[in-house]
């Protein structure tokens, strides 16, 4: 049980390339904290670094109160979880479990005890004596698994743990691993590229990329109020739809022209985008808050926008339309029920108490 | 013709090819074999008998007691074992470091492994000869054992590379995240994993030394430090050549690298991280 705690870590390779930059951030005790981003973004470097198998270059690294910089893995008390599980292939499962605790001269009845009682957790008592070679994916995974837990150990690192698995073992890992940490109690920092994993699991998530963070927030948090374009679009799936538009004086404020429609803001929810008068920003809109047909009482906006359905995606409960009108392309999430056809030309309004508004320069938000 | 008969017809002949190949290989073996327990005089007769006439054990009676041969098998079992374990040292060190470290150079070492094995180990006798002149180590055992290092080194050290590189890194940072130091890592670990390529290694750098011939003909010159491959050499004298003694001497020497062989071949076949990571 501990936190861990990055200052100003900076990881520099040979050859001037830096693969992270200034990164800071306080991980609580028994916080389930994910690192998000595209790949090379240093989230795996990061991870590496705490675990200690690889060096820091700068910046100062504490797990618990200690300043574990110069402490070799072995003596962290951390365990990590690999990608490609990375288990030890000559030894049986028993053994895999056992040899941490074996290290460290655990008596033979106490190891037995937390091998018998993890594999318990895991559903893997009855694999115990097989080699690695004879299990599927999904239950190597839950060895590497049990080999982390068994030590108890005070931080649990995971570098993309599911992303070898296929996608229904993976959804089902994803509610064990967060059941596993509610059930151990113990700090977990977990690696991931996919955002539906960080969105689902993480207690806060830090999004990364080319080596910076680029904001450290809760799921809900991150998702409503993206600090920038880059978040805006990295979390959620289908993305954020980006439109420019044109900063104007509306009526009660200000408003946002696309093409010859008109955007009213809000009053209450704009701030003083006087600057930004005349200016071309980019528009943020998710997918959930455009309303295709009607719109229902109660929400925003007024003016329509005429478009045409290029594509109608069917996923089932939803349909996701994918929208055309001159320059701009719109996809909007909407009831299978109320699905439009390929071609057909439909109202599109959008929810304007949900809007984002993006500086097209610097692309960090004016407007959550 | 059905298909089983086109089954039938297709592992007829396969076996007939392998049964071909099989007598190529082993009616030298035979021969040997028969040859050892014939008396002289029916080796040198005209006629050709495919098995002896009169079984004698008369060949290994004199190979030792009249040659030294247990000293000669002594000096090779020395000479073999001391270079093939100096060479395996030396290619787990330096295998290692080529697959898991960047260094300036790297790539230039590798090509100058790579070369060296072009150049025929003959013409390295000579420089090889006076420098060792110079050392007082002519005529020693130690200078075979150096030689034979020197030479079998960069093909078992390019080969144990090329096990290292499959064994994945992840396997040994997670002992390291475990609980082990570098060296743990390696002992319980890495070695374990590469115990195939380990005794590939061994094998390759083993039959090397112990059927070399020509530096043992030049380095060393007492009787009592030849070596066996030297000794059966010299069974073929001025104007006569002991075809008994030395078919003898040859089915003695293949006894230790055949016990060798059937002990190890089923680690050589033997997969190396099967299950470990997922592929």
């Amino acid at each position: 049980m501990a936190k861990i705690s990055l200052q100003h870590i900076y990881k520099t390779y040979s050859g001037n390339v830096t693969a992270v930059h200034d990164f800071n951030l306080e991980i609580q005790d028994k916080e389930f904290v994910i690192l998000v981003g595209p790949s090379g973004c240093g989230k795996s470097t990061t991870l590496r670094m705490i675990a200690g198998l690889e060096e820091i270059t700068s910046g100062e690294l504490y797990i618990g109160d200690r300043l574990v910089n110069d402490v070799a893995p072995k003596d962290r008390d951390i365990a990590m979880v690999f990608q490609n599980y990375a288990l030890y292939p000559h030894m049986s499962v028993y053994k895999n479990m056992a040899f941490g605790l074996k290290l460290r001269k655990v008596s033979k009845e106490e190891i037995d005890q937390k091998v018998r009682e993890a594999a318990k957790i895991l559903d893997i008592e009855h694999l115990l004596d097989r080699k690695p070679k004879a299990l599927s994916g999904g239950q190597r995974q839950r060895v590497a698994l049990g080999r982390a837990m068994v030590r108890n150990p005070a931080v649990f690192l995971l570098d993309e743990p599911l992303s070898n698995l296929d996608a229904k073992l993976r959804t089902a890992m994803r509610s064990e691993i967060a059941k596993l940490h509610k059930r151990l109690g113990t700090t977990f920092v977990y690696v991931t590229h996919d955002q539906t994993e960080a969105m689902t699991m993480a207690d806060r998530i830090v999004v990364m990329k080319d080596g910076y963070i680029q904001q450290v927030d809760t799921p809900q948090n991150l998702y409503d109020r993206p600090c920038n374009l880059f978040v805006a679009g990295f979390i959620g799936s289908p993305q954020m739809n980006f439109v420019d538009a044109v900063i104007e004086r509306g009526e009660k404020g200000y408003a946002a022209r696309l093409g010859e429609s008109v955007i009213e803001i809000p009053s209450q929810r704009a701030p003083d985008l006087e600057h930004y008068l005349g200016q071309t920003c980019v528009l943020g809109i998710r997918p959930e808050d455009l309303y295709v047909g009607a719109l229902p009482p109660n929400i925003g906006s007024a003016q329509p926008l005429e478009m045409e359905v290029t594509l109608a995606e069917l996923m089932g409960s939803e349909v996701y339309l994918y929208l055309k009108r001159g320059e701009a392309n719109l996809v909007a999430r909407t009831p299978a029920r109320a699905a439009a056809r390929d071609g057909d030309h439909v109202p599109v309004f959008l929810d304007s108490n949900k809007l984002h508004l993006f500086d097209k320069n610097t692309q960090m938000a004016i407007l959550h | 013709m059905n298909r089983k008969q086109k089954r039938l017809i297709v592992g007829l002949v396969r076996f007939l090819i392998l049964t071909l190949f099989l007598l190529a290989v082993l009616a030298p073996l035979y021969w040997l074999l028969v040859t050892s327990f014939k008396t002289s005089g029916e080796i040198n007769s005209l006629q050709v008998t495919y098995w002896p006439q009169q079984v004698t054990l008369e060949n290994y009676q004199k190979l030792f007691q009249v040659t030294n041969f247990g000293t000669y098998m002594k000096n090779s079992l020395i000479v073999t074992f001391s270079s093939s374990l100096l060479v395996l040292a030396f290619s787990l060190c330096g295998g290692y470091a080529l697959a898991r470290y960047q260094f300036r150079g790297k790539k230039a070492v590798l090509i100058a492994f790579l070369v060296s094995q072009m150049i025929p180990t003959i013409l390295l006798f000579i420089p090889m000869f006076l420098i060792f002149g110079k050392l007082n180590l002519i005529n020693t055992l130690q200078s075979l054992v150096i030689l034979y290092t020197v030479f079998n080194t960069p093909f078992c050290l390019i080969t144990l590379r090329g096990f290292f590189e499959r064994i994945p890194v992840s396997l040994e940072e997670a002992a390291l995240v475990d609980g082990c130091n570098k060296l743990q890592a390696m002992t319980k670990i890495i070695m374990p994993v590469l115990f195939p390529g380990i005794v590939a290694t061994f094998v390759f750098a083993f039959t090397g030394a112990w059927n070399e011939l020509l530096a043992g003909i030049m380095f060393i010159n007492s009787n009592s430090l030849k070596t066996i491959p030297v000794a059966i050499n010299a069974f073929i004298g001025k104007y006569s050549i002991d075809w008994g003694q030395m078919s003898a001497a040859c089915i003695i020497a293949l006894i230790p690298t055949t016990i060798f062989f059937a002990v190890v071949q089923r680690y050589i076949v033997q997969g190396l991280t099967q299950g470990a990571v997922k592929e």
